[in-house]
């Protein structure tokens, strides 16, 4: 395994926000926001919800709750809590990493053409290839609020590594990277993805919008985890029982 | 469509649901001929499995017709007659390439939650939990079945429902309890728990050349049932006593050695004799552990030295009290999992269609779908001496 740095939800010291009063307020706001983008994911079920985004931790406190394992539960929901309200105006980086049983090439070539990712990324709706290395990105909230960046590509290396970054005047300014790593023993390839968002007024004016679910690193591992299962058997699982059929995905 | 329902314990329900629908191209739909009540759909019952949602459809045994299939699905054919296994994988990761298919990487949709749970995700599983999924099981008239491309096998016409069934779980579940142990020539197995997985795992440590079998149960019938079919002798707790008492009469039976194989086929609701399961049953109800982990208490106690405990019994969460000591000082090995049913498919559809098995030996009551509420509670309860219930839509 590489290392991993580890996240920093702790952005920049931004003494206007040092206040402990302005620090509970954020909070709150926060929390609510986010409760309510767990209702709207609840109605709408499916993975766009929040069982997979930033309240798996959640879920998981209440599944286990069910019988037993409270401190743990507990834990976990007060971790939650630090991923949404912890931050401070300045840059989020999340990343995440998986390993996939597939050589390095065929999963570069997939990610590399953007068009394909919305069927693996729960929060992007579109994506517009402008030129070889320009392209617009279109994302929706489980809030419904919806946002869009132009990004264009900084560093592409087949087989290994492509990095971009948001052009300016983006609604979320951002970069990313993801890199493809050969697993040891020969176990196909490690994905290691990292993305920094440039957050000048704070997580807080990004929760409006429902944008806090989407940056969390649960949400950043779900869509490498649906990378992963398009990769390695052709579809995302689903066990939904009350939604519109489709024909899922194919590789 | 009709459906059991899960409304909370010692509450299931036969609804009136939405029928199921292609969601994936891997997808097909299964109209359900038969379909068994499993001891682990107990733990649901009773309320002893965290993760269950007012509503969910239940059932993991289930075999039928295949009606309608997603566009990815070539190998079979709209009217085949097939099982299908209660663990669903996708067949193309890493651990399904390795025969371990109740560990696949793919098809737990709700893998996340699994992990916060267990650290990481298995497969998911029809009907049992949305840990493990969330998936519509197959105590219904049709059942949405992911993957049919590498799960459902095709029924031979010379085996009927009764004798293909269990494919599904109990048998491949009791055959890996014995498979997944080295099994030596001459061993000697002890199997707690004699409902139909521990009657599986007789037969099959029968079937793999054991020395002996020694069958633990507190219900006479059960017993009675391993002797009369597979010769196993038996042990009786409520005539040994507790759990000390256990694994002196299992030393004794041994001429001081223990069991080479102890296999725990009971899991979580395990029952037992005086304060050991007083004090379990407490903590149970209280919620500070989550199992009342009495057999494999005594399943490492009586272990022979550098022996293994097999473990086909379902756990959810924590126990406590577990013997660590004996484990480590006497080497013990343990094997557990859910069944990879996909990998034993075909070896005991062999052993079915040659006739060295006939399954259906653990039959003992047959139900409509209608019925099954009623099935529950005598299946619960043991009453009628209750087995194993089959039930058709
Ligand atoms: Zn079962
Ligand atoms: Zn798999």
């Amino acid at each position: 395994m590489t290392s991993h740095r580890p996240i920093d939800y702790r952005g920049n010291d931004d003494s206007d926000l040092d206040s402990a009063r302005e620090r509970e307020k954020q909070r709150a706001l926060a929390l609510a926001a986010s409760v309510g983008s767990l209702m709207v994911g609840m109605r709408r079920g499916g993975l766009s919800g929040l069982a997979l985004g930033a309240f798996s931790g959640y879920l998981a406190y209440r599944a286990s709750t069910g019988r037993g394992l409270k401190g743990t539960g507990r834990s976990l929901m007060q971790g939650a809590e630090r991923t949404l309200t912890g931050h401070r105006a300045g840059p989020l980086e999340l990343s995440a990493a998986v390993t996939i049983a597939r050589p390095s090439e065929q999963l570069y070539d997939f990610w590399r053409d953007f068009t394909r990712l919305p069927a693996i990324m729960t929060s992007i709706t579109a994506v517009e290839i402008l030129a070889d290395d320009r392209s617009r990105w279109h994302a929706e909230t489980p809030l419904g609020g919806t946002y869009e960046w132009e990004a264009e590509i900084v560093e592409d290396v087949p087989g290994e590594r492509i990095a971009w970054r948001s052009i300016e005047g983006s609604d979320v300014p951002q970069t990313g990277e993801i890199r493809f790593v050969p697993a040891p023993g020969g176990r196909g390839t490690q994905v290691e993805l990292k993305l920094r968002y440039e957050l000048p007024h704070g997580l807080l004016a990004a929760a409006p919008l429902g944008f806090v679910n989407a940056l969390s690193r649960e949400a950043v591992r779900e869509d490498l985890r649906h990378f992963k299962q398009v990769m390695e058997a052709g579809e995302v699982p689903t066990a939904a029982i009350h939604t519109t059929p489709h024909e899922g995905v194919i590789r | 469509m009709k459906a059991v329902c899960w409304h909370g314990a010692q509450d299931m329900r036969v609804d009136n649901v939405a029928d199921p629908q292609i969601l994936n191209p891997r997808d097909a739909i299964i109209k359900v001929t038969s379909t068994a009540i499993c001891g682990s759909d107990l733990h649901l019952y009773g309320g002893f499995m965290p993760g269950m949602q007012s509503g969910d459809i239940v059932g993991h045994e289930f075999m039928g017709e295949v009606v309608e299939l997603g566009s990815a699905v070539t190998n079979l054919t709209v009217g085949n007659r097939v099982v299908v296994p209660f663990t669903i994988a996708c067949g193309q990761c890493f651990f399904c390439d390795s025969g371990y298919h109740s560990l696949c990487d793919n098809s737990n949709p709700n893998a996340g939650v699994a992990e916060k749970m267990w650290g990481q995700s298995p497969s998911g599983l029809f009907g049992y939990t949305h840990i493990l999924g969330g998936y519509a099981g197959g105590q219904a008239e049709y059942v949405r079945v992911p993957y049919a491309d590498v799960g459902p096998m095709v029924v031979p016409e010379s085996v009927s429902d009764e004798q293909a069934l269990f494919l599904t779980d109990i048998f491949p579940t009791g055959y890996q309890a014995i498979a997944q142990c080295d099994m030596q020539p001459g061993d000697t197995v002890a199997i707690w728990g004699c409902g139909p997985v521990g009657q599986f795992a007789i037969a099959s440590a029968k079937m793999l050349g054991a020395g002996r079998v020694i069958a633990i149960d507190t219900v006479n019938e059960r017993l009675d049932m391993a002797a009369r079919q597979h010769g196993a002798e038996t042990l009786n707790p409520r005539d040994v006593g507790n759990t000390l008492q256990i694994v002196e009469a299992l030393r004794d039976m041994t001429a001081g050695r223990g069991p080479d194989i102890c296999v725990d086929a009971v899991g979580l609701e395990a029952h037992g004799v005086g304060l050991e399961y007083w004090y379990d049953n407490v903590k149970q109800s209280l919620q500070m552990e989550t199992a009342r982990p009495i057999v494999l208490r005594q399943a490492i106690m009586a272990c022979r030295k550098a022996g293994t405990v097999s473990i086909p019994g379902v756990y959810g969460g924590i126990a406590d009290k577990i013997p660590v000591g004996a484990l480590m000082n006497k080497a013990l090995t343990i094997k557990t999992g859910q069944t990879h049913v996909q990998h034993y498919l075909q070896p005991l559809m062999d052993h079915v269609e040659r006739g060295d098995i006939d399954p259906s030996f653990v039959i003992t009551h047959r139900m409509r779908l209608d019925e099954a509420p009623e099935a529950y509670d005598m299946f619960q309860a043991r009453r009628d001496n209750c087995i194993k219930v089959v039930m058709q839509p």
